[in-house]
């Protein structure tokens, strides 16, 4: 293994190239990191609910894609009601002030 | 399938509880879902080109069976895949440029075809010449099963675009299951997100704000305008593929493998030679290993070193494409490493005046070899050049928004080096929900503050 995080590393890292990890490295089991993707996708998903909409009505007609859209349009309704898009495109305003 | 889109970030979610989930369940179905997920990846832009990717696999695995007992069997497997990748990046080029000389003898013109460029097909090449060489070597043993080597050579996170992992680096990981109880997601998150922000925010806003528009057509611009897409470009392809590295290293770590850092704050360095050591890092090492060292290094006259260095640099310069372009680039990083050899301006200055002196013409040298790089042939070059003095010119196109991006770019290289290790330490503590919360929120940040579409890493194309 090479991993560095990992304190039982037996082989060194390539010579003289720096690295971003070391055995000091912070980590966390599997199970803590997925669900800390989980939440973080979610947030993802909650301001970008109008595009996801938009991406569910562009899809190919197949089986299962009602169910798709449907899924989408209940998640931009929720976030909609507590005006979260509203707030990102606030924030997306003031981010782009002095764009050309 | 590029990293910032929602696709990816569904292909990623899947990816990463399937894999932990067969770490746990069903360890030896880790590597060929590994591959099976990394071919979809890549399928995603050609499934016919997966087929390539894993022939120069096997071909690679199959050479390292014997290249132990028999150097001809290196030869081989390094001019075959050198062969292959001549073949889909050099033929056109060199066609195109042989007509004239077949006219003026006569003959009538050759044929121009279209290859069409497998993505990260110069990536992925070097790593089966790596394999090969490493075996040969002792470095590595060679897999007597091919599943190792093609995980190696496809793992997604830097299939398309680096970094080029070592085999000797990587294939012990590929062996060994991941701990699923030591994962590295608070220094995996700030990776992606960093590089995420250096992509999103900073390389797609000033790729489209002054860099496209003034080497599309320079001469409708004037000094201040071409002089900021020049400095912006050289911001935006350290943002962009430092930006493209550092995600594909977070993935990687999330994803329990790891690997080595690609670039090290490259425009604080005080010399070129400094500059390669922070630079593309695995590109500039695997050229000095598998390159500059086998054709004698430093270790000859003066001459035969830069000799040396010049056909490292210049054969450099054509791995990333074939274009005069890319040659002069090439060219001009020899020539530059040559002179300050030869000078013995590798030390560092002690002064603070000899130290900005020392930076300031280290870094312009690089603004100047990657306008070399970036222009479509030599006369944008020349236009460009020419431009620069041409104070009659109005420039227009210039905003201070653009140059606060171009600033940051360049003021991001002289943040204190263990700023991420500082960050990490900062989140570490919290909860892995909170955490979640935080990254998330950030993700959301960078999507809002970039210009909408997501232009391809520059490095795909290579």
């Amino acid at each position: 293994m090479r991993q560095p995080w990992l304190h039982t590393a037996d082989t060194p890292a390539p010579r003289g190239v720096p690295d971003d990890f070391s055995p000091h490295s912070a980590t966390r089991s599997a199970g803590g990191v997925t669900l800390a993707v989980g939440i973080a996708l979610v947030v993802m998903a909650a301001g970008r609910s109008p595009e996801i909409l938009d991406a569910a009505y562009g899809l190919p007609v197949v089986a299962g894609t009602e169910t798709v859209i449907a899924v989408a349009e209940v998640w931009d309704g929720a976030m909609q009601a507590i005006g979260v898009p509203m707030v990102v495109e606030t924030v997306r305003g003031v981010l782009s002030a002095g764009r050309g | 399938m590029l990293f910032p889109t929602g696709i990816f970030a569904l292909f990623f979610a899947v990816v990463f509880a399937t894999h932990w989930l067969l770490v746990r369940a069903a360890p030896a179905l880790v590597r060929p879902f590994l591959l099976v997920a990394s071919l979809a990846f890549y399928g995603f832009w050609s499934i016919p080109f997966c087929a390539a990717l894993l022939a120069i696999g096997l071909f690679a695995w199959a050479i390292g069976l014997k290249v132990r007992d028999d150097e001809n069997w290196l030869i081989l497997g390094v001019g075959g895949t050198l062969g292959w990748l001549a073949y889909f990046k050099y033929t056109g080029f060199l066609l195109r440029e042989a007509t004239p000389l077949a006219v003026s003898l006569g003959f009538p013109p050759l044929p121009a075809p279209e290859i069409l460029l497998p993505v990260g097909i110069s990536f992925y090449c070097f790593q089966a010449i790596s394999y090969m060489v490493d075996v040969r070597r002792g470095d590595v043993a060679a897999e007597r099963s091919p599943l190792n080597v093609l995980v190696y050579l496809t793992f997604f996170p830097h299939l398309a675009a680096g970094p080029i992992v070592r085999a000797a680096h990587f294939l012990p990981q590929v062996a060994a299951l991941p701990d699923r109880w030591r994962v590295p997601l608070a220094m995996g998150g700030l990776l992606i997100l960093g590089g995420l922000f250096k992509k999103m925010v900073l390389a797609n806003e000033i790729a489209t704000g002054i860099v496209d528009p003034v080497f599309r057509d320079p001469a409708s611009y004037g000094p201040f305008d071409i002089a900021l897409a020049a400095y912006g470009y050289t911001i935006q392809i350290w943002c962009d593929f430092s930006g493209y590295s550092d995600i594909a290293i977070g993935l990687a770590a999330l994803l329990g493998y790891h690997f080595p850092k690609n670039f090290d704050q490259p425009f604080r360095a005080l010399s070129l030679s400094e500059f390669w050591r922070r630079w593309h890092i695995s590109l500039s090492t695997w050229l000095r290993d598998y390159l500059y060292k086998p054709l004698g290094g430093s270790r000859g006259t003066e001459g035969r070193t830069a000799r040396n260095l010049m056909l490292t640099m210049v054969l450099g310069g054509i791995w990333h494409g074939a274009a005069w372009t890319f040659v002069a680039w090439g060219a001009l990083h020899g020539a530059a490493l040559v002179i300050e050899r030869a000078l013995g301006l590798r030390a560092v200055p002690s002064g603070w005046v000899g130290r900005i002196l020392r930076w300031a013409i280290t870094f312009h040298i690089v603004v100047a070899a990657f306008v070399l790089f970036r222009a479509p042939d030599l006369a944008t070059v020349g236009t460009m050049a020419a431009g620069l003095v041409d104070v009659e010119m109005p420039s227009e196109a210039w905003t201070w928004r653009l140059l606060a991006f171009v600033a940051l770019g360049l003021a991001l290289h002289f943040l204190p080096a263990d700023l991420r290790q500082r960050s990490e330490a900062v989140l570490a503590p919290l909860h892995p929900a909170l955490l979640g919360l935080v990254f998330g929120a950030l993700l959301l940040g960078i999507l809002l503050a970039a210009p909408e579409g997501v232009a391809p890493f520059i490095y795909f194309q290579f």
